[in-house]
């Protein structure tokens, strides 16, 4: 029987493991033979028999390298990152969207969202800061007192949505103060404005 | 096999996150390895972590000073704590503003804090 030299052996396995993380799909046998230094796949081919042998990996039927089945076991969802400030077009417009990342299900669940960064510290009392992005779920409508992003003018903004008899009341979730005794963050008033979505999620990185 | 190890090959699934969400940009940092743990109770709420929360954890095992971590003691109990280090001595403080906080002269830390995601309560209906 044929010794295989174990580092060597582990060191397929993590590269195919990471490969398939980082790619979604798993490697060549001939990319496997490129990472251990041998350009003959028959060898890379022998260390993966053996590998399927001790249970570590799976084979498809057609020969090639199974993907780890916890790797696929949530789905992803798009959402697109949107600009704050539209600067006249829709805020959803083609032009204002910054970026579009993939959102997995397990976390996030299956409804439609969309990203805003939060700038400044106007909602810190309800846990949003400033460089968090906010992961809104899209709907039009929102009960009162929820934290909303709401459009007005030509900026999408989250605040609380207060609606009146006659008027809309978009209130800050902070109490502070100028010298005066004004509020830094007085309410926003309006007749009537666009709800874009309620926050569902806060995602702050650590600095 | 080391204790990271193990928690990997065990994890019960492989989450793929956006780099935007771990490190801000786009890029992909050198050090991107990093695990995901769901918040249980509310022992860290002080660090405004609450019961659900997601806490992306970035693999290290020198922490900053203050960072929130994930440590395994001695005794094989895994949690999560705010790290100090003391020279001779490690501080794990529980973000609670009750429990004493625990010193240690060893500690194993699996990784530091580096993105918290967080699950927000709405209010249902009308209030």
């Amino acid at each position: 029987m044929r010794k295989f030299d174990e580092e060597k052996l582990m060191a397929i396995c993590d590269f195919i493991k990471d490969y398939q993380r980082e790619e979604g799909r798993s490697p060549s046998y001939r990319e496997i033979g490129r990472h251990i230094g041998q350009s003959n796949p028959g060898l890379a081919a022998r260390y993966i028999k053996e590998l399927e042998r001790r249970g570590m990996l799976n084979k498809e039927n057609d020969g090639t390298i199974a993907i780890d089945t916890r790797l696929f076991s949530g789905h992803t969802r798009n959402a697109s990152l949107v600009g704050a400030v539209a600067c006249g077009m829709p805020i959803f417009a083609e032009e204002n969207i910054e970026g579009t990342y993939q959102l997995p299900t397990e976390i996030f669940g299956t409804t439609e969202h969309f990203l805003l960064m939060a700038k400044g510290y106007s909602m810190i009392n309800k846990g949003i800061e400033d460089g968090d992005i906010i992961v809104v779920e899209k709907t039009n409508t929102a009960y009162p007192g929820q934290v909303v992003v709401a459009l007005i003018g030509d900026e999408a903004t989250a605040k609380i949505f207060l609606p009146q008899k006659n008027k809309i009341i978009l209130r800050a979730a902070n109490d502070s103060v100028d010298k005066d005794g004004n509020r830094t963050y007085p309410d926003i008033v309006v007749k009537e404005c666009k709800i874009l979505g309620i926050v569902d999620r806060v995602i702050h990185a650590v600095n | 096999m080391g204790t990271y190890e193990k928690m990997v090959a065990n994890a019960e699934s492989y989450i793929g996150l956006p780099y935007r969400f771990l490190y801000g940009t786009d890029e992909k940092p050198k050090d991107a390895e990093c695990f995901v743990m769901t918040a249980q109770g509310d022992g860290m709420k002080n660090a405004a972590i609450d019961d659900g929360d997601y806490i992306v954890f970035r693999k290290t095992d020198k922490p900053r000073n203050g960072a929130i971590v994930s440590v395994i003691l001695e005794s094989g109990e895994m949690m999560c704590r705010r790290y100090f280090n003391e020279g001779n001595k490690i501080r794990l403080r529980r973000e609670n503003g009750i429990t004493p906080d625990l010193i240690v002269d060893k500690c194993e830390i699996l990784g530091e804090m580096v993105t918290l995601i967080k699950k927000y309560d709405q209010p249902k209906e009308a209030v």
